[in-house]
C-alpha cells in the first residue's frame, strides 16, 4: 500500500501559485492552448527544444513508443498508489489489464446509463423550474450507476467503507455522495499534476488515504464479487485504481461537454429540436439519433479534452519526431509534454479541423478521433463505455427544456484548480 | 522606595552552611527528627540556639589570617524544617506569600515521585506520606565537627523527638584533607561560588582565579540562586514566602533562608567494584577506568579531558576549570551521559557558549551533603542541595537531566549513577571511530528524601521562641 | 506563506460541553485510534475553558487542539476526521450538535462538519520546530534509526577500527533492505530550509521587490513617450496625459530614491552603533549592554528607573527626530511638486546651507560625542564605587503568590513527564480588545514570519525543543489562547523563552491580562485575583524578563488537558538526528556522513 508522506514545497513562495494559476487558466481557456499549439505545429523545432510535441503525427508517435516515453510520468500524481495508468508494461501490468477488461465486460452500457439518466431527468423535471447542479444532481449519478457492475455485489460495501451486513444493500445517498467526493479529489491530483499547490495535493493525499483505508476494509467482499483469488494487495491496488480513475474523469468530461455545447447555441438548438421531434421514448430507442449524439459527444470532447496537456517520462536518451527537419533530443531522466489538443486540431490530419463538425469523415485517421483517450495500446480500456455513458447523459439533457448556466447567484461554474466542482444550470 | 537588604549586611543572619562546606570539620553526622511534642521541641530548639552551634555565615570561613587570631569553630550545626515541620511548630504561611508548591507538596508525595521520575521508591524516611512509605520527618539536623571533638548538642529526649540517625560520626577525608566518597572519587568539587559570599575556607580568591584562568566567571553565581531575598541570575529578587505573626522590618520570614533538597543514597561499593573489575580491559586500553567514564571525572577529581599529567596534583580550582562545547562536544572524553555532565552540562546545551553558561547557571546547586557510614557497613552519600527555587533548580536537574532517558539525543539511558531505570541498562561511551556500550547494574539506591527549609537565624529564633 | 504555517495549528472552540472533567476511556481509545489511522495529526489535546463571562451558556467550552502536517486545509482535515468510519468525532461533539443521536446519518455528519468549521480557529501565529516532516516520515525515520543501531551492534566487532568500512557496511545494509526503500530519496525540505536557506536567497525577495517597483515606474514614465514616438506629436489631451504621467512618475521616482536613501542611512547608523563601534570601543560596548540590561531589569533599581526616564527624555525624542527627518526627506519631492514656490521661497531659506564636508564633520563629531557620553558614564560608575553600588542596588519589590502551581496542572505535567509536554494558557485581551487584537496579530505575524523564514533549524531564537507553539485569538477577539507542545518541562520551557526569545514572547503576550474567572469545573484552576502581564518598557523590554511575575502569570493562566495525543513521541533533537542519519546513510560516502553515522549509532 502506498503511504503518502507529503513533500514540502521546495519552490520559492509565490512561484508555485503563479505557475499553477497559469496552468489552470490555460486548462479553462483551451482556445489559448490551441493558438499556442498552432504556433508549435508551425515551428515544431521550437516545441522540440521545449520538449513539446504538437503535431498529430508527433503526438501519435510518442504515444505509440511506450518503451521510450513511459507512462510512469503519472505515477507521481497518483496519490493513492500505483495503478495501470502509471505502470510500465510487465507481469503486474498485464494481469491488472486483464482484470480491468474482465470488469469492464460486466458493464451493461448503455442500458444502465440510459435507465439512470431517464430517472434523474424525470426527477429534475419534476422539480419544475429551478437551478440544479449538473455535476452533483445529474452526471455524478448517471456515471455511478452505469459503473456499478465494476464492484458488483460489493458496491454497497465499498461505498459504506464497511463490510458489515448493513452495508450490503443500497446505502444511504449521503454516503454515496461522500464516496464520490473522495474519489474526485484523488483523481483531481492526476489532472492538476505536479504543479498542484501543496494544499490541493494534501487534500488529494488525505482522500487517497481514506480511499485506501476504505478499500482495505472491504477487500474481502470485493474479491468475492469479482470472483478472483488474487492476493489481497492485488485486489486492493486494482479496486483503488478502478474506484478513482473511472468515475470522476467521466463526470468531468461530461461537464466539459455540456459547457462546450452551451457555448454553441446553434448546435444545441439543432440537437434539441431533433430530440423534440422524436419525443420521449423515441430519443432513447432511435439508433440513428443515438449515433448523431455520439458523434457530437466526441466532437465536443475534441474541443474540450480532459487532458489537453499530457506528460511522459523519458527513461533513456532518445529522440522525438516533432516533424521538424531535425529530431528533438530527449535526455533520459527528463519528461516530454504532449499538447494533445494541438494534435486534435492538426489540419494535416483532421479535415476542416477548426470547424465544429460532428459528422466529419476522419478517413484513415479515424483512430485519432479518440486521442483524448490516449492512443495505441495504452489507450483507455473503457473508452467506448465512457462515450456511451456520456451519450446517454447528453440525450437525457436534450429532453429537458432549453438549459442555460444559472448566473445571478454567484458564478455558475465553480472551479477547484483545473477541476470543475459545480455547474449550476437552469431551464428557460 | 527602599533598598532591598544587602547581602554584606545580612551575613550574621545567614546560616553558615550556605557560605561554607566546612572542609576543616571532617566529621559529620545527620539526624532526622520527627516532633512528638511541639512545646518541648521548641524549648529544645531554643536550647540549641543558645549553645551557639548554629553558626552564621559571618562566623564561618574567615580568611586564614583572621582565623589564627580568633578561636576557629570546631563544630557547626545547621537546621532545616520540612513543610509539615514548620506547620507543626506553629508557622502558618500567609495567603499573599505562601511557600512554593514543590516545598508544600513535599518530595515524598505521589505527584513529586512522578515528576522526579522515581520509578520505584522504598524509603525509610520522607517529608510527606507517599508511595515510597517511610517515616515522615520534620527537622533535619546536620552536624559538622573537627576530628575528635565531642558533640555539644543538647540531649535529644526520645519523648520529644523520634530520631533517625544517618550513619555514625563519619569521616571520609583522606590524609591530605580531600573528601572522597565511598566509590573513591573526590567529592565536593564544581561548587558554584556565590557572588559576595565566597567560601574562604580553601584557596584565596587570587589563587582560585589563577587556577581557573579565564573560566572563573563560569562558576560565579548570583546569591539569589541559593539565598532567598537577593538578586538572582535573572537580576530579580528571589521570592520570599512569609508566615503569620512575623514582624521583622528588614524582610519576610524566609529572608536569608534557603531550600534544601535532601536525598539519602546507599552506595553499593561491591557492585561498583565488580563493574570496574569486569571492565578492567577498558581501563587498561584507555588509561581511564569505565567507572570514571560513568562519573565523568577521574577519581582524583581531575576532569577526563585533563591534558596534563594526571599524577601531578593541581588545585581544585584548576581541576574544575573546563567546558565541553568546543573541546569535547561529542563526549569522546567525558561521555554525554556521564553523571557530572548531566548534573552540570556547563556550556553544552545551548546555542553557543555564552548563552549556555548563562542558562546553566539557572540550574546550579550548592551541595552540602557528606558521605556517611553505618555500623552495619551500609555507606553512601547524604545528599543536601541548597537552592532558592526547587522547581527551577533541583527538580529541573533531576527530571530533565539526571533521570531523562532522552538527555541530549541519547536513547533510553538515564544517569548511570543515580538513574532509576530498570537494570541492567546500557551506557554509551563515545569513542573513535564509534563508541561502545557497557552494561550497568544499580550502583545506588535512594533510602529517603525530602525538602527542607533552612531558615535565617532570626527566623530560627522566631520558630523556637514565638 | 504564513497561512500555511498558521493552518497547521487549529483549535476547535466548542461551547456547551456537557460532559465531566474526564474523557471516558472508550472515547479516549477511539480518538487515539482515529488520529493514529488518519496519520496526519502530530499532536492533539482537549481542554476545557471556563465559559466567557456574560455568555448565555455557562457550560465549559471544549477546546480541541490539533497540530497537523503542513499544507492541509482545515476543511480537508476536519472532513477526513468527521467522515472517518470510526465516528469518534461524533462521540465527542455529537451531543453539542444534535443531542441523543447515537448513530449519525450522512446529514448529521455534514451538520457536524459545518459546525466544526464555524468553531475552528487557525493560529493567529505559531512556530513549528521539526519542520517539513510528516508523521509517517518521523515514524519511519525513527525505525531506521533503531534498526541501524541494532545492525551496528552486530557489525561492531568486525569493523570496530575502521570508520569508512563500518559506515559503508551500514549503508550497504540499509540500501539492500527493502524496508527502507523510501529513504533513498533525500529527506524533503521546503524552500526556506532547502534552496532558500542562504541569506542571499532571503534578501532576493526585498531586492526584487524594490527593483520591480523602479522598473514599473520606469515603464510608466516611458509609455507616453513611446506612444508619441510611434504616432507622432500628440494633441491637447495627449499632451496633458503625458505631462501628468511624467510628473507623477518622476515625483514617485524621486520619492522612492529618497526613501531608499533615508532607509539605507538609518540602517547604516543602526549597524554602526550596534556592530562596529561596540567592537572597537569597550566603553561603548559596556554602556550599550548596560542600557539593555537596565531596560530589561525585572527588579527596579535607581539605575533602571533613571534609564527608563532617560529613554523617554532623550531616546524617544531622538528617534522621533530621526524618523521625522527621514520622512521629510522622503516626501520633500512631493512638496516641491505640489507647492514649488512655497518650498523655494519660504522653506529653503530657513534650511541651513551646509557643504558635504561640513555634514560629514558634524556627523563625526556627533558620533564622537555619543561615544564620549558612554565612556563618561562608564568611568563615573567606576570612580564612585559606593554611590554606584547604591545606584544599582535593587529596590524592594513584592511579587504576591509566586511559585504556586495548581495540582491539576502539575498532574498533567507528571503524566507527560516521559513524553512531549503540553500546555494550554488562556488569558484575556486588555484595553480596547480591537486594538490589542490588532497589535497581537501584527506581533504574531512577525514571529511567524521569522520562524518560517529565518529560524528553520528547530530553534525559535535561542529557544530549543518547541514542536508546535501557537496562539489563537478566540471569542470574537476577547480571549487569547496559547497552546504548545514542547520538550522539557514547563519551567525550563519558560526559561528558554525568557533567555532565548524574550522579545517575541513579550510581543505576543503583553497585550493580555488575567481577570477573575471561575473554574470550568470543580478541581480545575480558576483565577481569584486580576493580574496584568508583567510591565514592559518601550514595548519589547522587561516583560518576560520578570521571571517570578511572568512564570506565575503563565502558571495561573494554564488549564489542564483532558486528553493528549502524541503521534510519534520523539524529541525535536531525536527527529533531527534520525533525518540526519537517513541523509547520511543514503547520501554520498564521505568523511562527514561517515562520522555522522558513527555518532548516531552510539547515542
Amino acid at each position: 500500500m502506498k503511504l503518502s508522506t507529503y513533500e514540502p514545497d521546495a519552490l520559492p513562495p509565490g512561484v508555485r501559485r503563479l505557475s499553477y494559476g497559469l496552468f489552470c487558466w490555460l486548462n479553462r481557456h483551451t482556445t489559448v492552448l490551441r493558438a499556442f499549439g498552432a504556433l508549435l505545429r508551425h515551428w515544431p523545432s521550437v516545441g522540440g527544444r521545449l520538449g513539446l510535441a504538437a503535431r498529430a503525427s508527433a503526438v501519435r508517435d510518442v504515444l505509440t513508443r511506450t518503451r521510450s516515453f513511459s507512462n510512469t510520468a503519472h505515477a507521481a500524481n497518483m496519490v493513492s498508489g500505483d495503478y495501470l495508468i502509471g505502470m510500465d508494461p510487465g507481469p503486474t501490468y498485464s494481469a491488472d489489464r486483464d482484470l480491468v477488461h474482465a470488469r469492464l465486460a460486466a458493464l451493461d452500457v448503455p442500458a444502465d446509463s440510459d435507465a439512470e439518466a431517464q430517472q434523474r431527468i424525470k426527477a429534475l423535471s419534476g422539480r419544475g423550474v429551478g437551478a440544479f447542479d449538473l455535476i452533483d444532481d445529474y452526471l455524478m449519478w448517471v456515471v455511478f450507476h452505469a459503473m456499478r457492475p465494476l464492484f458488483g455485489a460489493a458496491t454497497g460495501a465499498v461505498v459504506a467503507g464497511s463490510a458489515t451486513a448493513s452495508a450490503q444493500g443500497d446505502v444511504d445517498e449521503g454516503l454515496q455522495r461522500q464516496y464520490m467526493l473522495e474519489i474526485r479529489y484523488v483523481a483531481g491530483q492526476l489532472l492538476a499534476g505536479s504543479l498542484a499547490t501543496l494544499d490541493l495535493r494534501r487534500r488529494a493525499e488525505a482522500c487517497g488515504d481514506a480511499l485506501q483505508a476504505r478499500i482495505d476494509r472491504v477487500s474481502g467482499p470485493i474479491g468475492a464479487a469479482w470472483g478472483v483469488k488474487s492476493a489481497s494487495e492485488d485486489i486492493e491496488r486494482n479496486a483503488v485504481g478502478l474506484a478513482w480513475i473511472s468515475h470522476p474523469v467521466t463526470v468531468q468530461s461530461g461537464a466539459l461537454i455540456v459547457q462546450e455545447l452551451l457555448g454553441r447555441a446553434k448546435v444545441y438548438e439543432e440537437l434539441r429540436s431533433k430530440a423534440g421531434r422524436l419525443g420521449e421514448p423515441g430519443v432513447w430507442t432511435d439508433p440513428e439519433f443515438r449515433k448523431i449524439v455520439r458523434n457530437h459527444v466526441l466532437e465536443l470532447m475534441r474541443f474540450r479534452p480532459i487532458f489537453p496537456l499530457l506528460a511522459r517520462d523519458v527513461p533513456r536518451d532518445t529522440e522525438m519526431k516533432t516533424g521538424a527537419r531535425y529530431n528533438a533530443g530527449c535526455p533520459g531522466g527528463g519528461k516530454v509534454s504532449l499538447l494533445s489538443i494541438a494534435a486534435l486540431f492538426d489540419p494535416s490530419a483532421v479535415p476542416q479541423s477548426g470547424r465544429f463538425c460532428p459528422d466529419r469523415d476522419w478517413g484513415k485517421n479515424d483512430a485519432l478521433r479518440y486521442l483524448m483517450f490516449g492512443y495505441g495500446t495504452r489507450q483507455c480500456p473503457a473508452r467506448d463505455h465512457a462515450v456511451e455513458i456520456l451519450t446517454s447523459a447528453l440525450i437525457g439533457l436534450l429532453t429537458l427544456p432549453r438549459l442555460q448556466l444559472a448566473r445571478g447567484e454567484g458564478k455558475a461554474i465553480a472551479y477547484d484548480g483545473p477541476l470543475m466542482l459545480r455547474m449550476r444550470m437552469r431551464t428557460t | 522606595m527602599r533598598h532591598a537588604p544587602s547581602l554584606s549586611e545580612q551575613s550574621h543572619d545567614i546560616q553558615g552552611m550556605l557560605k561554607s562546606g566546612f572542609g576543616s570539620l571532617t566529621t559529620s553526622r545527620f539526624r532526622l527528627l520527627t516532633i512528638l511534642d511541639e512545646r518541648l521541641a521548641k524549648a529544645w530548639l531554643a536550647q540549641l540556639l543558645d549553645t551557639g552551634l548554629v553558626a552564621s555565615a559571618e562566623q564561618v570561613g574567615k580568611p586564614k589570617q583572621e582565623k589564627q587570631q580568633k578561636e576557629p569553630l570546631d563544630a557547626v550545626v545547621a537546621i532545616g524544617f520540612t513543610y509539615s515541620g514548620l506547620t507543626k511548630l506553629g508557622c502558618r504561611e500567609t495567603s499573599e506569600h505562601p511557600f512554593p508548591t514543590p516545598f508544600r507538596s513535599g518530595m515524598g508525595s505521589e505527584l513529586r515521585a512522578k515528576l522526579l521520575r522515581d520509578e520505584y521508591r522504598q524509603w525509610t524516611w520522607t517529608d510527606r506520606e507517599g508511595p515510597g512509605g517511610g517515616e515522615v520527618v520534620h527537622i533535619l539536623l546536620a552536624e559538622w565537627k573537627a576530628r575528635g571533638v565531642a558533640s555539644r548538642l543538647p540531649a535529644i529526649d526520645p519523648h520529644v523527638f523520634s530520631v533517625i540517625e544517618v550513619g555514625e560520626d563519619s569521616d571520609f577525608f583522606d590524609g591530605d584533607g580531600k573528601l572522597r566518597e565511598p566509590f573513591g572519587f573526590r567529592d565536593g568539587l564544581a561548587q558554584p561560588v556565590i557572588r559576595g559570599l565566597r567560601d574562604q575556607d580553601g584557596e584565596s580568591l587570587k589563587q582560585a582565579r589563577e587556577g581557573a584562568r579565564d573560566l572563573y566567571d563560569d562558576r560565579v553565581v548570583e546569591p539569589g540562586e541559593f539565598i532567598l531575598g537577593y538578586r538572582n541570575e535573572y537580576d530579580e529578587l528571589t521570592f520570599c514566602p512569609n508566615v503569620e505573626g512575623w514582624t521583622s522590618a528588614s524582610g519576610r520570614f524566609t529572608l536569608n533562608g534557603s531550600y534544601l533538597a535532601v536525598r539519602q543514597f546507599e552506595q553499593d561499593v561491591a557492585a561498583f567494584e565488580a563493574f570496574e573489575a569486569a571492565n578492567a580491559d577498558f581501563a587498561a586500553a584507555n588509561g581511564v577506568s569505565a567507572g570514571e567514564k560513568l562519573m565523568g571525572r577521574r577519581k582524583n577529581g581531575l576532569p577526563l579531558s585533563w591534558k596534563g599529567d594526571p599524577a601531578v596534583p593541581v588545585s581544585d580550582s584548576a581541576a574544575d576549570a573546563f567546558r565541553y562545547r568546543v573541546e569535547d562536544a561529542d563526549g569522546f572524553m567525558c561521555p554525554k551521559g556521564a553523571h557530572v555532565r548531566r548534573s552540570n552540562p556547563r556550556d553544552s546545551l545551548g546555542i553557543d557558549v555564552q548563552s549556555s553558561i548563562k542558562s546553566s547557571k539557572l540550574h546550579r546547586l550548592l551541595r552540602r551533603g557528606r558521605p556517611y557510614r553505618e555500623k552495619s557497613g551500609r555507606q553512601g552519600i547524604f545528599f543536601i542541595a541548597c537552592n532558592a527555587d526547587l522547581e527551577r533548580q533541583f527538580e529541573f536537574i533531576h527530571q530533565r537531566w539526571l533521570q531523562n532517558r532522552r538527555f541530549g539525543a541519547l536513547e533510553s539511558q538515564d544517569d548511570p549513577i543515580v538513574g532509576s531505570q530498570q537494570c541492567p541498562k546500557a551506557f554509551t561511551i563515545p569513542d573513535q571511530p564509534s563508541g561502545g556500550e557497557v552494561s550497568l547494574q544499580h550502583f545506588t539506591q535512594t533510602l529517603g528524601g525530602g525538602y527542607f527549609f533552612l531558615p535565617g537565624i532570626t527566623a530560627l529564633n522566631f520558630i523556637a521562641r514565638a | 506563506m504564513l497561512e500555511i504555517v498558521r493552518q497547521q495549528m487549529i483549535c476547535i472552540v466548542a461551547p456547551g460541553w456537557g460532559g465531566g472533567a474526564e474523557i471516558p476511556k472508550q472515547l479516549h481509545d477511539a480518538l487515539d485510534a482515529l488520529l493514529e489511522d488518519v496519520a496526519v495529526v502530530h499532536f492533539a489535546s482537549i481542554g476545557l475553558l471556563p465559559a466567557l463571562a456574560g455568555a448565555p451558556n455557562q457550560q465549559p467550552v471544549l477546546v480541541l487542539e490539533l497540530a497537523v502536517e503542513e499544507g492541509l486545509r482545515p476543511y480537508d482535515l476536519l472532513y477526513r476526521l468527521v467522515y472517518h468510519p470510526d465516528g469518534a468525532m461524533w462521540t465527542l461533539f455529537g451531543a453539542m450538535v444534535a443531542p441523543h443521536v447515537a448513530v449519525p446519518t450522512a446529514k448529521d455528519k455534514e451538520q457536524l462538519l459545518n459546525q466544526l468549521m464555524s468553531w475552528h480557529s487557525i493560529a493567529a501565529g505559531g512556530f513549528v520546530g521539526a519542520r517539513d516532516r510528516s508523521v509517517r516520515q518521523i515514524k519511519m525515520e525513527s525505525d531506521l534509526l533503531d534498526q541501524t543501531r541494532i545492525e551496528a551492534r552486530k557489525l561492531k566487532p568486525k569493523y570496530s577500527n575502521d570508520r569508512t568500512a563500518f559506515a559503508l557496511a551500514l549503508a550497504r545494509w540499509a540500501y539492500a533492505n527493502p524496508r527502507f526503500e523510501w529513504a533513498v530519496k533525500p529527506a524533503p525540505r521546503s524552500y526556506w530550509r532547502g534552496k532558500g536557506a542562504s541569506i542571499g536567497a532571503k534578501l532576493a525577495y526585498p531586492v526584487a521587490a524594490i527593483v520591480l517597483w523602479f522598473v514599473v515606474l520606469g515603464i510608466v514614465w516611458a509609455l507616453p513617450r513611446a506612444y508619441n514616438w510611434f504616432f507622432g506629436e500628440p494633441g491637447h489631451v495627449g499632451r496633458a496625459i503625458e505631462d501628468a504621467v511624467t510628473k507623477t512618475s518622476e515625483c514617485l521616482l524621486t520619492m522612492s530614491w529618497h526613501g531608499l536613501l533615508a532607509f539605507a542611512l538609518i540602517a547604516f547608523l543602526v549597524w554602526l552603533f550596534l556592530v562596529p563601534l561596540p567592537a572597537q570601543f569597550v566603553s561603548w560596548r559596556r554602556w550599550l549592554n548596560s542600557v539593555q540590561q537596565e531596560l530589561d531589569r525585572p527588579t527596579q533599581t535607581l539605575s533602571s528607573l533613571a534609564t527608563y526616564a532617560g529613554g523617554w527624555l532623550i531616546g524617544v525624542p531622538l528617534l522621533l527626530a530621526v524618523a521625522a527627518c527621514a520622512l521629510a526627506y522622503t516626501v520633500a519631492p512631493l512638496a516641491y511638486a505640489v507647492a514649488p514656490d512655497y518650498m523655494i521661497n519660504v522653506v529653503e531659506p530657513k534650511l541651513p546651507k551646509l557643504t558635504g564636508l561640513q555634514i560629514v564633520g558634524i556627523a563625526v563629531v556627533a558620533i564622537a560625542a555619543v561615544l564620549c557620553i558612554g565612556a563618561l558614564f562608564y568611568r563615573l560608575n567606576r570612580r564612585f564605587k559606593k554611590l554606584s553600588e547604591q545606584f544599582f542596588h535593587p529596590l524592594e519589590d513584592d511579587v504576591p503568590r509566586a511559585q504556586q502551581i495548581h495540582p491539576s496542572i502539575e498532574r498533567c505535567e507528571a503524566d507527560l513527564v516521559d513524553g512531549t509536554q503540553h500546555m494550554f494558557s488562556l488569558t484575556e485581551l486588555r484595553g480596547p480588545p480591537w486594538w490589542s487584537a490588532w497589535c497581537i496579530r501584527a506581533a504574531l505575524r512577525i514571529v511567524t514570519f521569522a520562524g518560517r523564514v529565518f529560524f528553520t533549524q528547530g530553534w525559535l531564537g535561542n529557544a530549543p525543543g518547541i514542536h508546535f507553539g501557537h496562539w489563537h485569538i478566540i471569542d470574537n477577539g476577547r480571549r487569547f489562547l496559547f497552546c504548545s507542545n514542547y520538550d522539557g518541562n514547563f519551567g525550563g520551557y519558560l526559561d528558554d523563552f525568557i533567555n532565548g526569545a524574550a522579545v517575541g514572547t513579550t510581543l505576543a503576550w503583553r497585550w493580555t491580562e488575567l481577570r477573575p474567572r471561575a473554574p470550568a469545573l470543580p478541581e480545575q484552576p480558576g483565577i481569584a485575583k486580576p493580574r496584568s502581564f508583567p510591565p514592559t518598557r518601550f514595548v519589547v523590554f522587561r516583560g518576560v524578563k520578570c521571571e517570578l511575575r511572568f512564570k506565575s502569570y503563565a502558571r495561573d493562566s494554564m488549564l489542564p488537558h483532558l486528553y493528549h495525543f502524541d503521534a510519534c513521541n520523539r524529541t525535536v533533537d531525536q527527529i533531527n538526528l534520525a533525518t540526519g542519519l537517513r541523509d547520511a546513510l543514503f547520501g554520498e560516502r564521505n568523511e562527514k556522513n561517515d562520522d555522522l553515522i558513527m555518532r548516531v549509532i552510539e547515542t
